[in-house]
């Protein structure tokens, strides 16, 4: 019923999205072919990381998002020094941290659970590393000082950590932290133990200090939305291996795998079938019959292709439209946006957010419009 | 209008501590007011006392002149108390040295092996102390253990004499009281927060930094608790300073004894012990403070 329509969608590489001041970057971190197993209590063994490499971008904000147990963690505290690969290895400004504990790696960490000692004061504990290190008492006062400033607890240095709210014992330990003045700042799921409303003042104060500070940041969360707010680059992981790396745009609006499409934001994954390959361009076919042509190089003859819910809206008149009926399963008001999950003739299920309060029945029939550029052909 | 003090004398719920507090009265209260009062009655020929007061038993243990008696200045209690609690604290602290990997170790297992280790822990208190006392004789005179094992060996022509020394006394207390050490310790490196040496790590200490500053402070309380759980029981020990410390060196439990059966000098012996107990005492308060400061920084 779909006619067939060039579709103009090019390979898009990380660097045209590249905000428009970014000047080109060094690498702080770099990882290469890194791997480690762990043994869980029952004896099985469990491969966190499977040779995986990765650079990290010096005064960058970068995130490594992905579900539990993709990893994300283990190669945090592999370039903090808490763990030690079983193959490949770490490599901070140049110099390979093979064998370098914990404390002689340029690196410091926002733990999680924030690691405050809790027999010392918040200066204290600022001043922990500062101490460490045998700097002059006077010199510590002023820097600890100007720490707390940046995390904007100037008055709180004489106050005991355990009578600090959780959102304020974070800021002591990002200023622990910072007043090292690390090349790079590892942040292990910083805001997990935060409520919703504090987390998002926190990813914002967050990015400010990093473009204050202009050191490295590396924080992991399972949290896209995080991701994609604060980072100047997102690092989706799957399984102990990268599955996509890129800006917030391209991660969101370009996923190249059906795992990044469904782990960051919403989507539509509908299967097809390649049914002619001419000229560069290749033609698919949906289960559904609607036709298409992309000038992606599809190697596969079945393919996934994947369509945002925002890009979808009620048919109108435009024939150059991808078109699709399906049938209301499922309306949800989001606040602004209404969710539809509508079941297709395949048997397939397509998410769409259309604007304002939109109700359908259920079982209603409903046809659904996007533009060609917004159906992208998933690798895998 | 209710009147409220800081300490009611009677609260609801105080009825189930009666039994309890019968008990103490009679077995620890009025036993220890009898010794108070023994201890400055007039001292009778043939032990006992005579109800007349006097305080000349505690001017003996002080060193205190007295004319009447023709007694000089004579500090010989004093030193004997001294060199008691110098054996003591120096227990109290090869116990802290030898326990603390100990405690470290079993709190770092899984649940049954701690409750395992734990047990084996507190294994010699099964056997009777006078047993455990005995069994260090063996091991420690001229033709036991450890001077035939040396022998045979050839390191030594002569059995050195290990029986008989302060430091025989010391290794036999430390046997007799390394639970007490062990056991408070566990507790307190039990609850600490392990990941606390990760950050401490990660802020560019080593490992000797992080367990000064970081593992030794929190653990303070059980440092304490062991400190004077070791060191109050040694200090008026008499067992190990009678059998193997040979009665040569006087020490402050044998002294006891001896005031109450060889010399028959009740008011003496009381007064003693009246002096050994405040300063038990005083250990026990201070503990309780280092306890009150930890908690105090934790909460």
């Amino acid at each position: 019923m779909s006619a067939i329509r060039p579709l103009s969608t090019e390979l898009h590489t990380m660097s045209e999205f590249r905000s428009p001041t970014a000047e080109p970057t060094s690498t702080i971190v770099q990882v290469s072919a890194v791997s480690k197993k762990f043994q869980a209590p029952d004896g099985q063994w469990f491969q966190a990381l499977k040779g995986l490499s990765l650079n990290i971008p010096a005064g960058r904000f970068t995130t490594l998002l992905g579900p539990s147990g993709c990893g994300k963690t283990t190669l945090l505290r592999l370039i903090g020094g808490f763990d030690a690969p079983d193959a490949g290895v770490v490599i901070i400004d140049g110099v390979s941290m093979d064998g370098v504990p914990a404390n002689k790696r340029p690196t410091n960490t926002v733990f999680q659970h924030y690691g405050l000692f809790p027999h010392m004061t918040v200066a204290g504990n600022v001043a922990y590393g500062l101490e460490v290190a045998g700097m002059d008492r006077r010199e510590i006062q002023r820097r600890v000082q100007h720490a707390l400033e940046m995390v904007r607890l100037p008055e709180h240095g004489h106050r005991k950590v355990t009578q600090m709210s959780g959102g304020q014992q974070q800021r002591v330990a990002l200023a622990r932290a910072i007043v090292l003045q690390p090349k790079v700042l590892l942040l292990d799921e910083p805001m997990a133990a935060l409520d919703r409303k504090l987390r998002k003042e926190m990813q914002s104060e967050l990015k400010r200090l990093q473009h204050e500070l202009g050191i490295a940041f590396l924080c992991v969360t399972h949290d896209q939305e995080e991701a994609l707010s604060m980072s100047d680059l997102v690092v989706v992981m799957n399984q102990g291996s990268i599955e996509q790396m890129g800006v917030p745009e391209d991660i969101y609006e370009r996923p190249r795998t059906q795992f990044a499409a469904r782990f960051v934001g919403e989507a539509s994954l509908l299967k097809a079938r390649v049914t002619q390959r001419h000229d560069g361009l290749t033609t698919l076919e949906t289960l559904n019959g609607q036709r298409l042509q992309v000038s992606q190089v599809c190697p596969q003859d079945e393919v996934t292709l994947c369509v945002r819910p925002e890009k979808w809206h009620v048919s109108g008149t435009d024939v150059n439209e991808i078109r699709v009926t399906g049938q209301v399963q499922e309306s949800t008001y989001l606040g602004g946006v209404t969710q539809i999950a509508a079941l297709l003739p395949s048997g397939e299920s397509l998410i769409a957010h259309l604007p304002g309060r939109y109700v359908p029945t259920q079982g209603e029939p409903i046809t659904l419009a996007c533009a060609p550029q917004a159906v992208l052909v998933l690798a895998d | 209008m209710s009147k409220s003090t800081a300490f009611p004398l009677w609260r609801p719920g105080m009825a189930k501590m009666l039994p309890g507090f019968f008990i103490f009265l009679a077995l620890f209260v009025v036993p220890a007011l009898i010794v108070l009062a023994y201890s400055v009655m007039t001292r009778g020929d043939y032990g006992g006392v005579i109800w007349q007061l006097d305080f000349d038993a505690y001017a003996r243990v002080f060193g205190l002149p007295n004319e009447a008696e023709m007694r000089d200045w004579d500090f010989v209690y004093i030193g004997i108390f001294a060199k008691s609690a110098g054996i003591a604290l120096l227990t109290a602290l090869l116990a802290l040295v030898m326990g603390y990997p100990v405690a470290w170790y079993i709190a770092r297992q899984n649940d049954k092996k701690k409750f395992l280790l734990l047990f084996l822990v507190t294994l010699p208190f099964f056997a009777n102390a006078l047993v455990r006392v005995y069994a260090w004789m063996l091991i420690l005179r001229s033709d036991g253990l450890i001077n035939n094992l040396l022998l045979s060996l050839g390191v030594i022509a002569q059995p050195l004499s290990l029986l008989y020394t302060p430091g025989a006394v010391v290794v036999a207390m430390l046997y007799q009281y390394l639970p007490f050490m062990v056991l408070p310790l566990f507790a307190s490196i039990e609850k600490l927060d392990i990941r606390l040496m990760e950050a401490s790590q990660d802020l560019g200490a080593g490992r000797g930094r992080t367990f000064v500053k970081v593992i030794l402070p929190l653990t303070k309380p059980g440092i304490a608790a062991g400190l004077v759980l070791v060191f109050v029981p040694s200090f008026g020990n008499f067992l190990a300073p009678t059998l193997i410390g040979g009665g040569k060196d006087l020490q402050v439990g044998p002294l006891m004894a001896q005031a109450f059966v060889a010399a028959r000098d009740w008011p003496f012996g009381s007064a003693v012990a009246m002096v050994l107990s405040t300063l038990v005492l005083l250990c026990l308060l201070l503990m309780a403070r280092i306890e009150r400061t930890a908690q105090g920084s934790q909460q």
